[in-house]
């Protein structure tokens, strides 16, 4: 009874763990407007203001407010890990790619930065299916069924719900595996 | 990027991530120090929109951005109790109605309280279902595979009563065989251990 949590995406779950992490993740910003008082976000700023054109890394969770269709406060770029990953995973082998040196909540966070008004935000949430799904294919292997791919994915390299896969898959294989004795 | 508003909060959260699934001591200073942030946030808030002419987009830039942090803090501190609560929650059907001593040492009062009357609304409901003697879900929540079963007693418990009126005494290291329904409880809060199952033979 205890094990079954809600969903650990923010819909529809506002207390998600998982995601108020995730939307900690720094995206790059450059402003658009002078922001009065908010010079101390950057370190070396002089003026007690954020001047116009400044570069500096926000959370998503502020970014997402002050960059929208009809008052872009900051510019936005989605952090080009993700589409890294992504190149990598479909191109080369899907085993070794590293996706908690992106973010531990890799797909969490890519799910984020699609709502983030920004021209690619499009391209990455097909990108990020397709990440999924090849990693997936991994995960079986790993947990001893039979898979196309050869090595399984070290946990090191997963993200937070490649992990959770991985575990709820061994508890059930394990499960069943008693029952069948 | 340092200073940034939301930070004291997220520790709260990451703390919790890192205790995943048990309580850590209640961090009632961090709580604190965001609410104290928060209203801080508000008040600039308040002073930017009470003296600035409307329109000015620049101050509409910062009020975003001090209500996105004043927004993340409450989403960072609820987040915080619920999911203090949903473990107290789950240490009901996981160790019984007795919270352990250092669990204890970790909760405020009101999570107490709270735990307390989760019980009683849970004992309620149990209560009120089968017919006359209501039915324990906390029991049997694996199926049971056999109806005996023998147990080793860890602690020295005394007197244990069953339900046909004769008693057992329970003291350390002994091993006796009891229908498996009685000992469930007693499993829970450690007092003994399963030997072996073995298949069942009604004895009596």
């Amino acid at each position: 009874m205890s094990t079954k949590d809600l969903r650990k995406a923010y819909h529809p779950n506002y207390f998600s763990i998982d995601s108020i992490l995730a939307a900690q993740t720094l995206v790059p910003c450059m402003t658009q407007t002078t922001i009065p008082k908010f010079g101390f976000l950057v370190p070396d700023c002089n003026s007690e203001d954020l001047p116009f054109g400044t570069n500096l890394q926000l959370p998503i969770w502020a970014a997402r407010v002050l960059c929208r269709p009809l008052r872009t406060f900051v510019a936005v770029t989605i952090p080009p890990g993700f589409k890294e990953a992504h190149g990598k995973v479909t191109e080369e082998d899907p085993n070794i790619v590293d996706l908690s040196k992106v973010n531990d909540n890799f797909y969490e966070a890519g799910h984020l930065c699609t709502a983030l008004f920004h021209s690619e935000a499009g391209e990455l949430a097909e990108m990020l299916p397709d990440v999924l799904q090849a990693r997936v294919l991994c995960l079986g292997s790993a947990t001893g069924t039979p898979s196309p791919n050869g090595t399984p994915i070290k946990a090191e390299l997963m993200d937070n719900v490649e992990k959770k896969l991985m575990e709820d898959t061994q508890k059930c294989r394990t499960n069943v595996d008693e029952w069948l004795e | 990027m340092s200073g940034m508003y939301g930070e004291i909060a997220l520790e709260l959260i990451k703390e919790l991530d890192r205790h995943k699934g048990k309580l850590p001591a209640f961090q009632e200073n961090e709580l604190r120090q965001a609410l104290d942030e928060m209203q801080i946030l508000f008040e600039q808030n308040q002073r930017d929109v009470s003296m600035n002419i409307p329109g000015n987009p620049e101050f509409l830039a910062a009020l975003h951005l001090r209500h996105a942090a004043l927004e993340r803090n409450k989403q960072c501190i609820l987040a915080y109790l619920y999911t203090r609560l949903k473990v107290i929650t789950d240490m009901r059907w996981e160790h019984g109605p007795v919270i352990p001593a250092n669990v204890r040492a970790n909760m405020t009062e009101q999570e107490v309280q709270f735990f307390a009357n989760y019980n009683k609304t849970l004992a309620n409901y149990m209560g009120s279902l089968g017919e006359n003697h209501g039915l324990d879900l906390t029991q049997d929540l694996k199926p049971p595979k056999t109806l005996m079963v023998e147990i080793r007693v860890l602690q020295d418990y005394g007197e244990f009563e069953l339900e046909d009126g004769s008693s057992v005494l329970l003291k350390k290291d002994s091993v006796h065989f009891l229908p498996m329904s009685q000992c469930e409880a007693l499993v829970q809060q450690q007092i003994v251990r399963i030997v072996e199952k073995q298949t069942s033979q009604h004895k009596k």
